[in-house]
């Protein structure tokens, strides 16, 4: 490819792939936990997806294509460098109600409580997530994403999907829970009692 | 009181996924059938609906200044190298 054929493929790849730039670098952030290891991996995933661009069939998923390349990308260079183990706690989250919770603390709207916690406390709690469980809220709550869409980006099936989507809720509500309580969002006094409803959840 | 209860947890089993718009047709309209004549499911679901937004509010961030320039930078920096 010629000079001339090189800029206008570039010209090309920034028009539409740069306008993704703010969401993408928004997952970068929650990925890493730190901006200028968000900014690296961005550039990285920038990069590699121009290597690919001509492979990339256009008219086909843009978004889904471009996290996927950034999900890669983290896996392969700063996942590596994180010293913290991935535990992946078990299940006590699994029946975990936030809702049933804030009923019983008496607060209304509920989701009121939660919109009261400073922006980055949502962030920290997100963030407090393992990792898998953290992508799969990440792509579904914040960058709205199919399940289908979801598998392709984690390469994994549609019942992993929905499962890490899942508990990954379950572990943020818990977390949201104790962000609450410790701000005083939520009545203390009042001990926790059986919740009204004794519907089993999914 | 038993199939009532049955009904409810037949739709908070789906409620995410229905939340989600992963839920179609049939299972779609049983679900926001339950929601219509429940009152707890439908706070609930209200609820859930509710959170995800304000997740997804809280979770936004802006771009720093000068990436964008400097990602086109290095993307310019590639092409000229070749």
């Amino acid at each position: 490819m010629g000079e001339d054929g090189r800029g206008r493929r570039r010209g090309r790849f920034e028009a539409e792939v740069l306008p993704q730039l703010g969401s993408l670098y928004g997952a970068a952030l929650r990925l890493t936990r730190n901006p200028s290891e968000a900014e690296d991996l961005l550039q990285d995933t920038m990069l590699r997806a121009f290597e690919g661009y001509d492979g990339f069939a256009s008219g086909t998923n843009l978004r889904a294509w471009l996290y996927r390349i950034l999900t890669n990308s983290y896996i392969s260079s700063y996942r590596k460098r994180m010293r913290r183990p991935q535990t992946v706690s078990a299940d006590a989250d699994e029946e975990f109600s936030l809702y049933d919770r804030l009923v019983d603390s008496g607060q209304t709207p509920e989701a009121q409580v939660i919109d009261r916690l400073p922006d980055s406390e949502v962030k920290d709690a997100l963030e407090s997530l393992p990792e898998q469980f953290r992508m799969a809220v990440l792509l579904a709550d914040v960058e709205g994403f199919s399940y289908k869409e979801m598998a392709e980006i984690m390469d994994v099936e549609l019942g992993t999907v929905m499962s890490r989507l899942h508990r990954g809720r379950k572990q943020l509500q818990r977390v949201l829970w104790e962000y609450a309580r410790r701000r005083g969002l939520v009545d203390e006094a009042e001990p926790w009692k059986t919740p009204r409803r004794t519907v089993e959840r999914p | 009181m038993e199939d009532a209860e049955t009904d409810c947890r037949a739709a908070l089993k789906r409620l995410y996924a229905y939340l989600d718009g992963e839920v179609a047709g049939e299972d779609c309209s049983e679900i926001e059938a339950h929601l219509a004549r429940c009152r707890p499911c439908l706070d609930e679901a209200d609820f859930e609906r509710e959170l995800k937004r304000v997740i997804r509010r809280k979770c936004g961030e802006t771009l720093p200044d000068g990436l964008a320039d400097r990602v086109r930078a290095r993307l310019r920096g590639m092409v000229e190298d070749g």
